[in-house]
């Protein structure tokens, strides 16, 4: 296996050789792009309140201007920002404690299995949705608390693939040959356990970035966003009074959230095929 | 097998037991005084005092506590003092609509998801695959709201086939059979937009479980033995890459009740998602920690078939094992 800095330029070039990957890629690129130079690319103040309400996307406001006259496009700009910093925060979060709680638990079995598990039943037993609700009603809508609950709610499903995962892996002939031939568990871990259980996380992992974006365009739909901070989901929430009159405040949004995350999880996938080796030649086949 | 369910069930006292404690912790240590919240913005002292006694919010944290605790054990979920009803009653009155909602979606959803997984795999790579591929990923992508939004732009605004929201045409004179068209009509919608949500799930993670299963040795020994590719797929394939979709199915089945909400408040449906969205707005305590309770319970007990069906379906998984 190649290491370091060829290897990784290795693996990113047959990465983008896939056109799904090169898809998701370009748009969480782009997506990324706007978010860093969005103070430069907006054409207008997100917040500046005009006179020229409801004015439909032409020349001047290309995607027109909402029912208080600011501009969409500016609005719509400064929104990626928000969703690519709850997609990376709270995905990050969430598999970091899904993965290494899984592996534990399910490698171990007995009653570290036996506690692990209970502790995943309990965090799944919250209700996620409401949970945050409840938190965010809590401490407040401020963005950085938000991206922690988010984050901090994800990781039972994650686990629970991880452990579910390893319980199969752990009676198949190779680990346990490992096992038999003396390595230390931490070697059976990391070495077999892992990278073999680890695909179905990866996977999982895509859509819960996803999740973490959709959540917050939730959250702000809901009228519980972070009232300082653009965000898609509350521009759908502002405009959704004003549907019969003009339809592109409600749905240009909405367009973009799928777009966002139709790329984070063709990014995702093509990740999930690469680190798969079994998918891998499947798919050249 | 019987004692291992025996002993799961055993562990269920602890584990509701601290997700009710979590719950009150939670709850009261929001801001905002309910009594003041409940009384409304202009009403006098004296009234705001009244609620408070009646309702015991002025005693210490821990009296609270063991109030709360004591009146769970007996079963007694406390009175809304928002909506002026049993919390009970409250809950179950709106936890039916909202499996009148739910069971609908979740079956068309789980039923149709496994099967557009199984049948896209068997031909990857294939533009039949792509292209469904692609239609799951693009509502995968969709908020949830956002598509209820876009449905009743097109179906209620510009279409108007179906009615925008509620649950029945209010002050209507339909009988008999008019009032279950009323119903199914106000239905469609939401369901629909619901079990969209859903369907691309379990046709993702089943097409990546069989893609996965498709490199064993017996799905080798299959088509060596000469079955048709519906065979291997459908008879040797999909038992084994059940276990993902069905962890995920009795995992999310319980979160469904409150997973409804964003449906709920886009069409206005009295189910129990929107109940907890207006409880938490009015800092109603009895009725948040009812409905956080029951939602809880259900996912607790789904999260136990999910075990028990998982050592069903693969005798690999072997959880009885403690038992011995």
């Amino acid at each position: 296996m190649q290491t370091g800095f060829r290897g990784a330029w290795l693996f990113w070039r047959s990465f983008l050789s896939t056109p799904a990957g090169a898809v998701g890629a370009a748009i969480v690129a782009v997506a990324l792009f706007v978010a860093v130079l969005a103070p430069y690319l907006a054409p207008a103040d997100p917040y500046q309140i005009t006179r020229a309400t409801f004015l439909a996307p032409s020349g001047e406001h290309i995607l027109g201007t909402d029912n208080l006259g600011r501009d969409m496009a500016s609005r719509l700009i400064w929104g990626t920002r928000t969703s690519l910093l709850f997609g990376f925060g709270a995905a990050s979060l969430s598999l970091v404690i899904g993965v290494v709680l899984g592996a534990l638990s399910g490698y171990f079995g007995g009653v570290t299995d036996h506690l692990f598990s209970r502790l995943f039943e309990v965090f799944l037993m919250v209700p996620r949705l409401f949970l945050i609700i409840l938190l965010v009603a809590m401490f407040g809508s401020n963005m950085l608390i938000a991206i922690g609950v988010i984050g901090f709610t994800l990781w039972p499903s994650n686990a629970k693939l991880m452990r579910a995962q390893v319980l199969t892996l752990k009676s198949r002939a190779f680990v346990r040959a490992s096992i038999g031939s003396g390595a230390s568990h931490l070697h059976v871990l990391a070495r077999h356990v892992m990278p073999n259980g680890v695909s179905a996380v990866i996977a999982n992992s895509s859509l819960q970035m996803a999740n973490a974006v959709l959540l917050e365009a939730s959250l702000s739909f809901l009228g519980l966003g972070d009232p300082n901070v653009v965000s898609w989901g509350q521009v759908i929430q502002q405009g959704q009074s004003y549907m019969v009159r003009a339809w592109w405040i409600v749905t240009l949004p909405g367009l973009l959230l799928v777009i966002l995350i139709l790329g984070i999880y063709l990014l995702g996938d093509a990740l999930a095929m690469k680190l798969n080796p079994r998918l891998r030649t499947r798919g050249s086949a | 097998m019987g004692r291992y369910l025996l002993g799961r069930l055993l562990q269920f006292i602890p584990l509701i037991l601290f997700v009710v404690v979590l719950n009150f912790t939670l709850v009261n240590l929001a801001p905002g005084d309910p009594a003041r919240v409940l009384a409304g913005e202009d009403a006098p002292l004296e009234y705001i005092e009244t609620l408070r006694q009646r309702f015991g919010l002025d005693e210490p944290f821990h009296v609270r506590l063991y109030l709360y605790l004591k009146s769970f054990v007996q079963l007694d979920f406390g009175y809304s003092y928002a909506f002026d009803r049993p919390v009970l009653a409250l809950i179950g009155q709106h936890l039916a609509n909202t499996l009148l909602l739910v069971i609908p979606a979740k079956l068309v959803a789980v039923s149709l998801g496994m099967f557009i997984g199984a049948w896209t795999s068997g031909r990857f790579g294939s533009f039949l695959d792509t292209f469904w591929s692609t239609v799951m990923l693009l509502l995968y992508a969709a908020p949830t709201f956002w598509v209820g939004l876009m449905i009743i732009m097109v179906f209620s605004i510009w279409l108007g086939w179906f009615p925008t929201s509620g649950i029945m045409t209010v002050a209507s004179t339909y009988s008999g059979w008019e009032v279950v068209v009323d119903r199914l009509r106000h239905l469609f919608l939401p369901s629909l937009t619901l079990m969209l949500s859903l369907l691309p799930i379990y046709a993702r993670i089943t097409r990546a479980a069989m893609l996965e299963v498709q490199h064993e040795d017996y799905i080798l020994t299959a088509r060596a033995k000469g079955l048709t590719e519906r065979e291997v797929l459908f008879g040797h394939a999909l038992p084994n890459a059940l276990l993902p979709p069905i962890t995920i199915a009795g995992i999310s089945f319980g979160l469904v009740f409150t997973g409804a909400l964003l449906v709920e408040i886009v069409y206005s449906w009295p189910g129990l998602g929107r109940l907890m969205y207006q409880s938490v707005y009015r800092r109603d305590y009895p009725l948040l920690m009812g409905i956080f309770t029951i939602s809880a319970v259900a996912v607790a007990v789904f999260s136990l078939l999910t075990d028990l069906v998982y050592m069903l379906l693969d005798p690999r998984v072997k959880l009885h094992r403690r038992e011995q």
